[in-house]
């Protein structure tokens, strides 16, 4: 014993506490200035460093630009107009998708040490929901900012579609945490069956709608389908729109449009009626919470080794097991490996299908009425964004297995040939959805453009590979490692962090396609200057320089994020 | 000090724990020993109000644990295997929460004693972020320590500390219960639970399996990690005791 210990208090007497309904509320104030503190001092750390620094002014910069650039000039307001049909059937599926998680997964978690801390402590429940709400209140305001900088209608100030938008999102979290409360005494096959009856009775209501809508108005009903279902959400999109009011898209989709002072009325009586709901709950919520906070960190785990969006491992595989494939120096090793893991998930490319559905039915109702055929447009943006999207998305190569980057540097096989195997099972995945999008976009396609679609799938799977080669690099080089300690989605450093890969990846996808592109443009003329004068041969001999070129810069790339696996020390600290 | 009947959990189909009773006086320290997922965490979950039983009930210094809750965890502590701290606190913040979570009123003696004790006074201003495995297991036990709870709930708390840590551990773990707290810590430790505990309870599969002293459970002879396998290997009590 080092140091004589300080006298106990008589056992068991009480430290003097009182147990009133909000018992632990003053704490946890405490606990909220001590954070607030410490985040403080941990940003005033980070400025020592010029990496931070730098990171800040393009955030500020960002920021700043989003702001600024307000849509208030009339080509901002067409293409405003042109989306305005977007923002109700954005905070509808907002609302769905919100409803069924509250039900099926829980939405009132804490941290792992706000549990190891509070929930063992003298704090009533109904303290800690009320944190959980002051939270969620904190995020709520915080996203729609966010919401606003990025969705603000034309005319509207910042702080209006702030407003409406964190008002949105703070209704979300209340409405989620009173479905939590209604199911968290149910055992887990009781509560995925209620999370399914909800989510089947959302969506029936809105279909219903819909139908009703259509049978009500007609045929010319394509664009006010929704009426019915986004209905009650109207105050939200009223204070969205501020003191300009919905455009005059949005109100002739919506049919009405309520005054802002009633909408705020609305909106703040709503919230209070659910607050009150909420904080009258008798019951502990700490089991419950302790579930929803154990699952929530293991999905935050999941996400901080890459595996984004991906199911929890089953217990058993199903005795199932994949084909080795061709050994190809070693790379078909680790391609089987990533396949393996990529056939036992099968959510998270069900949800890249649906996301890709929805841009397309989004583009194609934006689109409607101007020149451009709806279905091409909606066709067009559903390739673009499983072009350009999905190598984002689909994350079964460096970027999932961070933590064994050791492991794989210490096995036998060339670093570039093991980048390739790395890559290839995404690049696969990726592009057999590609080949059935393609599939649908030939029956929408007119015939001379058929072609160009041939072209495009002959090229696809190299710039798949290109394209994931160059996100693993930045990704080896700069890595996007989400924090998992604080049992938090990732911060604002983070988001900036993604911008600027985001930025540097587009920055090198466009060098490589212009030296594939100059490779073709050399080989039409120098098929010319030789004396090739149909345009065919032309046009054959710059393909054929083109992706031979793009094959090569492919080649290149892989090649180098093998260079940068072995070079980099992944002991360093990456939160930072 | 704390008194468990008849304590049950059920998961889904799985009984995590099964019927189990046990009580705690003051000044005793009871040794929960058992094999990987036979619910010795789950149990002390339930003992810190984390998780509510199935069935049967908890009672800490006397306060039902589901009827009074609050005043149940005044009068308790629970450190969790993994010790998770906030990490933009410092140690002496963690330690102001807590003191204020609890309402102990000379914090600053009962702080600068504990960081002494523990070797933790020159980290008083580092971060948890900065803190080793070790030290950040110190700092999950003086949070418990600091409110002097006349119920210590431990699970594994040894975990993560050199020999001498351990040692000292151990010592400050002995020397709260000779101030009255009741004790009940969790550890693969066998050889360090021998030596620490009053009591021992080997639970297997949710169920009692033994307690009582290692006297009474083993006779003079054997060792408890002798009893430890024996009553785990699927056999039973009954086929140790013969």
């Amino acid at each position: 014993m080092s140091a004589p210990l300080p006298p106990a208090p008589p056992v068991g007497a009480p430290v003097g506490m009182p147990a009133g309904a909000l018992s632990g509320a003053a704490p946890l104030r405490l606990l909220v200035l001590l954070r607030m503190r410490g985040r403080v001092r941990a940003f005033r750390a980070g400025l020592r460093r010029p990496a931070r620094v730098l990171m800040l002014l393009f955030a500020v910069a960002l920021v700043a630009f989003l702001a600024w650039n307000s849509p208030r000039t009339g080509r901002h307001a067409r293409d405003w107009s042109q989306a305005a049909v977007l923002l109700p059937c954005l905070l509808l599926a907002f609302t769905v998708l919100s409803t069924w998680a509250a039900a099926r997964h829980g939405v009132i978690a804490f941290t792992p040490e706000e549990v190891h801390f509070l929930f063992p402590a003298p704090v009533t429940s109904r303290a800690l929901l009320l944190t959980h709400l002051l939270t969620s209140a904190g995020k709520s305001f915080t996203g729609g900012f966010f919401f606003a900088l990025f969705l603000r209608p034309p005319l509207v100030s910042l702080p209006w579609a702030a407003l409406g938008y964190g008002g949105f999102l703070f209704f979300l979290a209340l409405l989620q945490v009173r479905i939590d409360i209604s199911c968290m005494r149910l055992q887990a096959p009781a509560r995925a069956r209620r999370a399914r009856f909800i989510l089947a009775f959302m969506l029936a209501l809105v279909a219903g709608s819909s139908a009703l809508a259509l049978q009500r108005l007609g045929p010319d009903a394509d664009l006010r389908v929704l009426r019915y279902a986004i209905w009650p959400l109207l105050p939200f999109v009223s204070i969205i729109c501020g003191r300009a009011g919905p455009p005059e898209i949005m109100q002739e989709l919506l049919g009405a449009s309520l005054p802002l002072d009633v909408s705020i009325l609305l909106v703040l009586g709503t919230v209070t009626l659910l607050a009150a709901g909420v904080l009258s709950f008798q019951g502990d919520v700490r089991e419950a919470a302790h579930h929803t906070s154990v699952k929530l960190q293991a999905r935050i785990e999941r996400i901080r080794r890459g595996r984004a969006l991906m199911d929890a491992p089953k217990a058993l595989s199903g005795g199932r097991v994949l084909p080795m494939l061709p050994r190809l120096g070693g790379a078909g090793v680790h391609a089987w490996r990533q396949l393996t893991v990529l056939s036992r998930s099968r959510k998270p490319y069900l949800l890249l299908v649906v996301m890709t559905l929805l841009m397309g039915v989004s583009m194609g109702l934006a689109q409607r009425g101007s020149a451009q055929p709806s279905a091409l447009s909606a066709a067009a943006s559903m390739l673009a964004m499983l072009v350009f999207v999905g190598p984002m998305y689909v994350q079964c190569d460096f970027r999932a297995d961070y933590e064994c980057l050791p492991w794989l540097r210490s096995l036998p096989t060339p670093p570039g040939i093991l980048a390739a195997g790395q890559l290839l099972a995404s690049a696969l995945v990726l592009y057999v959805l590609q080949v059935l999008l393609t599939g649908w976009v030939f029956f929408v396609l007119p015939a001379s453009n058929l072609p160009w679609l041939a072209v495009m799938l002959v090229c696809l799977p190299v710039f798949n590979l290109l394209q994931l080669s160059v996100w693993n690099g930045f990704h080896l080089l700069y890595p996007m490692r989400m924090t998992a300690k604080e049992g938090s989605p990732p911060g604002a450093v983070q988001v900036v962090r993604l911008y600027l890969v985001v930025i540097g990846v587009f920055v090198v996808l466009g060098l490589a396609t212009a030296i594939a592109a100059a490779f073709g443009v050399l080989a039409w003329f120098g098929a010319g200057w030789l004396g090739a004068s149909a345009t065919l041969v032309r046009l054959l001999a710059a393909g054929i320089a083109g992706f031979t070129a793009l094959c090569l810069v492919t080649a290149v790339c892989i090649w180098c994020v093998g260079r940068i696996f072995v070079r980099i020390d992944p002991s360093r600290d990456l939160n930072d | 000090m704390i008194d468990v009947r008849s304590l049950t959990k059920s998961f889904d189909a799985v009984t995590a724990v099964d019927h189990v009773d046990l009580a705690v006086k003051p000044g005793e320290i009871v040794g929960l020993v058992g094999v990987n997922g036979a619910g010795k965490t789950t149990f002390l979950r339930m003992l810190a109000g984390i998780l509510q039983p199935s069935e049967g009930s908890i009672a800490i210094a006397g306060h039902p644990l589901t009827a009074d809750g609050v005043a149940a965890r005044q009068n308790l502590a629970f450190v969790p295997d993994t010790p998770m701290l906030f990490e933009q606190l410092t140690v002496w913040e963690h330690l102001l929460f807590v003191c204020e979570l609890y309402g102990v009123e000379d914090r600053e003696r009962r702080i600068d004693a504990l960081l002494g004790e523990f070797e933790l006074a020159d980290k008083r201003h580092a971060t948890a972020s900065s803190l080793s495995r070790g030290m950040r297991q110190k700092v999950a036990i003086c949070c418990a320590f600091v409110h002097e709870p006349p119920a210590l709930l431990l699970d594994e708390p040894l975990t993560g500390l050199d020999p001498v840590g351990r040692r000292r551990m151990c010592d400050a773990i002995a020397a709260r219960a000779a101030r009255g707290s009741a004790v009940i810590v969790s550890s693969h430790e066998l050889e360090i639970i021998e030596r620490l505990s009053h009591r021992f309870v080997i639970i297997h599969k949710g169920r009692v399996q033994l307690a009582g002293t290692l006297a009474e459970v083993a006779g003079e002879t054997r060792s408890l990690e002798d009893v430890f396998l024996r009553a785990t290997d699927g056999r039973g009590a009954e086929a140790l005791r013969e």
